[in-house]
């Protein structure tokens, strides 16, 4: 596992982001999470991530144009890097390998 | 969407507090849209609460981030401290350097001689190459200061003859100013004490004085009006003759003194040290006959001075001019001369060739100094892996890489200083002691006194030296397997590995040393044994000189044959001074004294009516300063009738020489007991004479009429050096030497030889007054210091190869230190534990010594001299370096076997 494998809610926040497309930005990525896993999600989590996720060069981010509906100030709309959509596939090799051969209602889960 | 419902403003602030200033802005307008449709959605009150627990955990979310930045940003410095390759060095790196010095004496002393050597040997050759290539001269603007050489293309030399050409090159020339000429001779001057010493004067321009723009001390120097033929004799003497000769008198101007047959009026005195063109020692001026011919007179040296703003290449393009003029004049004399300008000291390949083989000279020097360095790096490579503890702890404390190569560096350059210092020290050495006995003719203020800029050189490849030998010690060091090495530091061990390089090295040294030594151990034994046989003649009783007149000295009428007469009789005369004077047991001459050079010839040999045979095979080789006579040579000497006498020499068999020996077209000759024993038989009537070689006929068949016996001051590796000796006249000889056999003092004398010749022809030259031994200890001189350097080379070699050998060992030893204990705790013997121990260092020196030995060999039977002596040495150097291994191994073998093993366990 390298260095900068991916923690779970940073797979998460990548998949919205994936899912999302078009404009993406802090809300409708957190929104995106609540209604997939039915769980609530904490914003800050999310802005953490993100910010981590920039810092290591899987997403990138920008400022829009200033709106008016929300007082004049942009939104950091962010996208998917290259690297940020090979660490998710990586993620999801490694989730299936590790699964591969097991059955999720097996006793041995238990 | 906005229901104008505001969040509190409490949580608001501890928002924009906790958040960073770049998302302050995007991430609140975010939350405040989630909170207006939390709002809309759930109600305000429920937004309100919503939004207090989401300040909150921003605020600890960014809080932890915040720490956790902070903590990968400290985590990364420290990485990139330990990875830090900037080289950092404190003053503290300088005193450790000393007390590793001290603290390991034995590597500093071999590395530092190593080391001392490479620099010394490299800067020496700096030095000279700066000398010939860049000689200074010492005066204003002496760089624009050229000389003319007249190349003649067809004989490939330098025609000096040039008087004619430097007329017409003072008269045409427009880019050189203040052209002059000189003449260098030999005159004797006539000093306050009446002796007749002889010096050299130089027959100069006029011009050559601005030309230089040194001022007179005392009076004028000379002018052109001196230059006129017929006008009065002048002389402007040196500081040097002025002090030595005429006791610094004050009223030295208008004084005439004697300059060889001349006398002179004394016009000026130059200030000290100056001796322009090369090293003379008094001028007169250079008076030039109307009309000389070309390519006839005395040989001269032409300069002058670059006219103001114009370079080489100018005037060398209008030399080159009048050079093609005169071609086209006088063809039959200048067809082939090229006249060429040169800086006035440099050597005749300057410009871009000098340059370049400056380069590859030194080139040579950084080589030398490279392949010592690499025995050096094995050596501080074991120091290092002594103190890898030091190393790893230095590091888990923080300490950068960067720092730590630095430190080990300066530990280097310290070393490296210190030798450079012994290196120039020995160098300086080495060479007042070569240029006191040697007579190489050098130019005015050329010195060879180390400069500025040789020991800069000096200090530069005392910090190439030190980057080589600690570089790849340091790198090791310091490299990844810091963890391997607290670990290993920690049970005292060390776990530096030593690669192919180091056995390399180790191999290359041994079977160095295997090849070098017998050569350099028979190079010694040689000398030795030559000066242990010299030493039974006392060279110490003869006072000896040169004597003769120049060519010239009768007038330009005279023959050389009128010449060569007036000097016997001046000679007859003197040698009857000489043997009235108290303590003088006799005086002869010959073209040369025993163990000064003579001439090797091939002989061959007829006995009676016998079919005449060389004598091909005997000669040996002499190591005197003859160097080798080749194989079937014979040395022959042509002597005085009464040398044999005068030398206290026994006649042995047959007759010596008398008066009516000389002069005949086949004089008797007389063979020493070395060339009578491999005559065979009687050599008394056997005829001797010189074969015919290639166009040249035979020689005239010379009857053996005595044989002498040997000398020894010509020793070879059979004994003595086969000798002919045949009788001439003193005027026969080109440059006799003289030899005055003295009882008593012998130095009280030369005094008396000068003045007696003052008395008798002042004229008369005699030369370099000095005692035999002197003589000999001065031409032989090369070949003490080629001892030195051969035996110190062997010292060397032998002590990198112990030293290396030793720090295999140790290191083995301090890196296996816990398993030899356990080992010997589990009951291993001795002799096992030493083999397994010892095998790879004895490995190394089995494949040295067979190296060596294979090369050794190879290169025997390549020069055909496989014989019992060369064998004997290369068996004994094989033993020699088993010894030495031997020796290398017996204090870290105690070492190993004092381990306890119970230490060992507990470690």
């Amino acid at each position: 596992v390298s260095h900068n494998a991916l923690g779970e809610f940073e797979q998460m926040v990548l998949l919205a982001i994936v899912r999302l497309r078009g404009d993406v930005y802090g809300v409708p990525i957190t929104e995106e999470i609540e209604q997939r896993t039915g769980r609530p999600v904490s914003p800050a989590a999310v802005y953490v991530t993100l910010r981590r996720l920039e810092n290591k060069g899987f997403v990138s981010s920008w400022l829009s144009d200033p709106l008016p509906e929300r007082g004049g100030k942009p939104r950091r709309c962010v996208k998917m890097e290259e690297s940020g959509l090979r660490m998710l596939r990586e993620s999801r090799q490694m989730m299936d390998s590790l699964w591969a051969g097991l059955d999720p209602a097996s006793r041995d889960l238990r | 969407m906005s229901t104008g419902a505001r969040p509190p403003r409490s949580a608001r602030a501890l928002i924009e507090r906790a958040l960073p200033a770049e998302l302050r802005d995007t991430v609140c307008a975010d939350l405040d849209e989630m909170f207006q449709r939390r709002a809309a959605r759930d109600g305000l009150g429920r937004a309100r609460i919503w939004y207090t627990k989401q300040a909150l955990a921003f605020a600890a979310r960014f809080a932890w981030e915040r720490v956790r930045g902070r903590e990968r940003r400290r985590d990364s410095e420290r990485a990139f401290q330990s990875n830090d390759s900037r080289i950092r060095v404190s003053l503290l790196d300088w005193k450790l350097g000393f007390r590793m010095l001290v603290k390991y004496p034995g590597l500093s002393l071999i590395a530092g001689l190593a080391l001392a050597t490479g620099i010394a040997l490299g800067t020496g050759w700096f030095h000279f190459t700066m000398m010939e290539l860049r000689p200074n001269l010492g005066l204003d603007e002496g760089d624009r200061i050229v000389r003319i050489d007249n190349w003649d293309r067809d004989a490939q030399n330098v025609e000096s003859r040039s008087l004619h050409d430097f007329l017409a090159w003072r008269n045409q020339l427009t880019s050189i100013r203040e052209l002059g000429a000189s003449r260098g001779v030999l005159r004797n001057i006539v000093g306050t004490d009446g002796r007749a010493v002889p010096e050299l004067i130089s027959e100069i321009s006029a011009s050559a004085f601005p030309l230089t723009r040194v001022p007179p001390l005392l009076g004028r120097y000379l002018t052109e009006a001196d230059e006129q033929p017929g006008g009065p004799d002048v002389v402007v003497l040196s500081h040097g003759v002025w002090q030595n000769r005429f006791a610094g008198d004050p009223g030295i101007l208008g004084r005439v003194v004697q300059i060889g047959r001349t006398p002179a009026t004394v016009v000026g005195v130059m200030p000290e040290g100056f001796g322009f063109p090369r090293i003379h020692r008094a001028w007169v001026p250079l008076r030039i006959a109307a009309a000389p011919e070309p390519r006839k007179g005395p040989p001269v040296l032409v300069f002058g001075r670059l006219a103001d703003g114009l370079s080489m290449k100018t005037a060398q393009a209008e030399l080159r001019t009048i050079g093609e003029r005169m071609a086209t004049t006088n063809p039959s004399t200048h067809a082939l001369l090229q006249p060429q300008l040169y800086k006035f000291a440099a050597p005749r390949q300057e410009s871009a060739s000098g340059l370049v083989s400056l380069l590859i000279v030194n080139l040579i020097g950084v080589l030398i100094l490279t392949a010592l360095c690499a025995n050096v790096t094995s050596l501080m490579l074991a120091r290092t892996a002594m103190r890898e503890s030091e190393v790893v702890v230095r590091t888990a404390l923080g300490a950068s890489r960067g720092r730590i190569i630095g430190q080990m560096m300066v530990e280097a350059l310290v070393l490296a200083l210190f030798s450079a210092v012994l290196g120039l020290t020995a160098l300086s050495w080495m060479m007042d002691y070569g240029f006191s006995v040697s007579d190489r003719p050098a130019f005015w203020r050329q010195n060879y006194d180390l400069k500025p800029t040789t020991v800069a050189y000096a200090v530069g490849l005392a910090v190439l030296g030190a980057a080589l030998v600690s570089i790849l010690p340091a790198l090791k060091a310091t490299g990844s397997r810091v963890q391997d090495g607290l670990r290993n530091a920690s049970a005292g061990n060390t776990s530096m590995r030593f690669g192919a390089l180091w056995s390399g090295i180790i191999i290359f040294q041994v079977a160095v040393t295997v090849i070098a030594l017998p050569v350099g151990v028979n190079f010694t034994i040689d000398a030795i044994r030559e000066y242990g046989a010299r030493s039974a003649f006392p060279t110490e009783e003869y006072l000896t000189f040169e004597a003769g007149f120049d060519a010239d000295v009768l007038g330009e009428q005279a023959t050389e044959d009128e010449v060569r007469g007036r000097a016997a009789a001046v000679f007859d005369q003197l040698e009857a001074r000489l043997e009235s004077e108290p303590g003088v047991l006799g005086v002869t001459y010959a073209d040369g004294l025993p163990g000064m050079y003579h001439p090797p010839t091939m002989m061959e040999v007829q006995r009676g009516s016998e079919a005449p045979w060389s004598i091909a095979g005997i000669g040996g080789s002499s190591t005197g300063a003859g160097g080798p006579a080749p194989d079937g040579s014979v040395l022959t000497a042509y002597v005085d009738v009464e040398y044999f006498d005068a030398l206290q020499v026994p006649v042995i068999a047959g007759r010596g020489f008398h008066n009516g020996d000389v002069g005949g077209e086949n004089p008797p000759v007389i063979v020493n007991e070395a060339l009578a024993e491999k005559l065979g038989g009687s050599p008394l009537g056997v005829r001797v004479r010189v074969p015919a070689i290639e166009n040249e006929p035979a020689g005239p068949w010379h009857e053996i009429i005595g044989v002498v016996r040997n000398i020894g001051m010509d020793p070879t590796d059979e004994g003595e050096a086969d000798f002919v000796f045949e009788p001439v006249g003193f005027e026969e000889l080109m440059e006799p030497v003289v030899a005055v056999h003295v009882s008593g003092e012998p130095a009280a004398l030369a005094a008396k030889v000068e003045s007696i010749v003052a008395e008798i022809d002042p004229a008369f030259r005699v030369h370099e007054i000095t005692m035999l031994d002197e003589l000999l200890r001065k031409q032989d001189a090369g070949d003490v210091l080629a001892m030195l350097t051969a035996t110190g080379a062997n010292v060397l070699c032998i002590l990198l190869s112990a030293a290396s050998l030793f720090a295999v060992m140790a290191v083995g030893v301090a890196r296996r230190g816990r398993e030899i204990g356990i080992r010997l705790a589990l009951g291993a013997s001795k002799q096992g534990v030493l083999s397994a121990l010892f095998g790879r260092a004895a490995k190394q020196l089995a494949a040295g010594v067979i190296l060596g030995n294979v090369v050794f060999a190879a290169l025997l039977v390549y020069y055909d001299s496989v014989n019992a002596q060369n064998l004997i040495s290369l068996v004994g150097v094989s033993v020699l370096m088993g010894l030495v291994g031997l020796l290398a191994c017996a204090v870290p073998a105690r070492r190993a076997l004092r381990i306890h093993p119970t230490q060992a366990l507990r470690q």
